[in-house]
């Protein structure tokens, strides 16, 4: 039954425009995932930065972001500021290859005065 | 046996309802167990969640119209399922969770509207398809009433719902993230490639019941398989990005997550079109 109906009706072209945008979503999508892969591997590179610093009924608190430039990602990223005396910590799960992850920090004060200093301390690869 | 006809539909829809239940139950019940799914609601985006929660529906829809919890035909009548399937899966996941201690009344209104919502997804699913997978191969007696999904775009249709299906089931998940990230750019190439044979072996090669005959290997391979996982790539981005798990990532690594996802993805997605 369906053999005889295949061949008395021909494929419609709707339904080769469909398979053409298919095969050139998934090609275009090996594509980029490809042109990574050629890319040479290289370690993580982080660094961190304030994005912005809010004002909270107990203090302040700082909302950064770090970066990865490596190729590969970074995994348990361990980040710490200090102002003056006080410190905090935040660990963010993972930071992709050429990706980029925030966090907040909470301190008394206001970090963007005083003697502050962010950075990232340790990190392993997934 | 019983008096009236009207009394004998209210009966039958009752038992009807009752396997929706059970269909809900056992599709949603994994989802209900995951610690994300608990936590997630309160984490995502509003906009995200309320944009999927919209866009499900009509995707609920689309089963009801191929499947259903009962034989049913009609705008209305399968409108009427798609409520009935998102109200069975709100009182599952409101009875599971309450017992499970989850929801505690501690929790703020709208992150209890966001777990609900998100988990009665889940369910409405199971319970449109609890007819085909839990009513015996009789049902009364009754003619199947269902639409054949033997159009193209309804194949097409069943493949996204597939592909969702065990797409929501795993974006939730941590562990798609960490596979993604220790899989190297060819691995997850080779992945991509085995998801699309897959795809195309499981619906025209094993002889699984529902599979289609298809005498133009080639043509099925791209109007379907292709087109299929391409659907299942897409699918896999928007529920990763409905769970912010994108969020951050460079294109390439979006991609390598998806590929990870779309790999059960593309196997749901062959599934449905043997299943319904």
């Amino acid at each position: 039954m369906a053999k005889s109906r295949q061949h008395e009706t021909r494929t419609p072209i709707l339904e080769w425009a469909t398979a053409a945008v298919g095969l050139v979503c998934v090609l275009a999508a090996l594509g980029v995932v490809a042109s990574s892969a050629v890319q040479p591997r290289t370690p993580p590179a982080l660094d961190v930065r304030i994005v912005s610093v809010a004002t909270t009924p107990r203090g302040f608190t700082a909302e950064i972001e770090v970066t990865n430039s490596g190729s590969v990602t970074a995994s348990g990223v361990e980040i710490e500021g200090r102002l003056g005396a006080e410190t905090s910590a935040a660990t963010l799960d993972y930071v992709a290859g050429g990706g980029r992850e925030r966090a907040s920090l909470a301190f008394s004060a206001d970090p963007r005065q005083g003697d502050f200093d962010l950075a990232v301390r340790a990190w392993t690869e997934p | 046996m019983t008096a009236s006809p009207a009394l004998d539909a209210e009966v039958r829809y009752a038992g009807d309802l009752a396997r929706g239940f059970g269909g809900a139950l056992l599709f949603s019940t994994p989802l209900l167990m995951t610690q994300e799914m608990w936590s997630l609601p309160a984490e995502m985006a509003p906009a995200r969640l309320l944009l999927f929660v919209a866009l499900s529906l009509p995707l609920l829809y689309g089963l009801a119209y191929y499947a259903g919890f009962r034989s049913s035909v009609g705008v209305v009548a399968n409108a009427l399922d798609t409520l009935a399937a998102v109200a069975v899966g709100f009182i599952l996941a409101g009875v599971i969770l309450t017992m499970f201690g989850i929801i505690d009344g501690r929790g703020s209104p709208a992150e209890l509207a966001g777990q609900l919502a998100l988990q009665s997804i889940a369910g409405a699913f199971g319970a449109l398809l609890a007819r085909r997978q839990l009513a015996p191969a009789t049902d009364d007696g009754e003619p199947d009433e269902d639409a054949d999904a033997d159009t193209y775009f309804g194949e097409l249709f069943l493949m996204v719902a597939g592909a969702l299906f065990i797409a929501f089931n795993i974006a939730p998940t941590e562990e798609v993230m960490l596979i993604a990230h220790m899989m190297s750019g060819w691995m997850t190439l080779t992945l991509a490639v085995v998801s699309i044979a897959l795809l195309h072996v499981i619906v025209y090669r094993i002889g699984l019941p529902g599979q289609h005959e298809h005498d133009r290997p080639v043509h099925a391979f791209f109007a379907f398989s292709v087109v299929g996982y391409a659907l299942a790539l897409a699918v896999c981005l928007y529920v990763l990005w409905t769970f912010g798990r994108l969020d951050g990532l460079p294109p390439h690594e979006m991609l390598s997550v998806a590929m990870v996802m779309a790999f059960p993805a593309s196997i749901g997605a062959a599934a449905a079109r043997l299943l319904v």
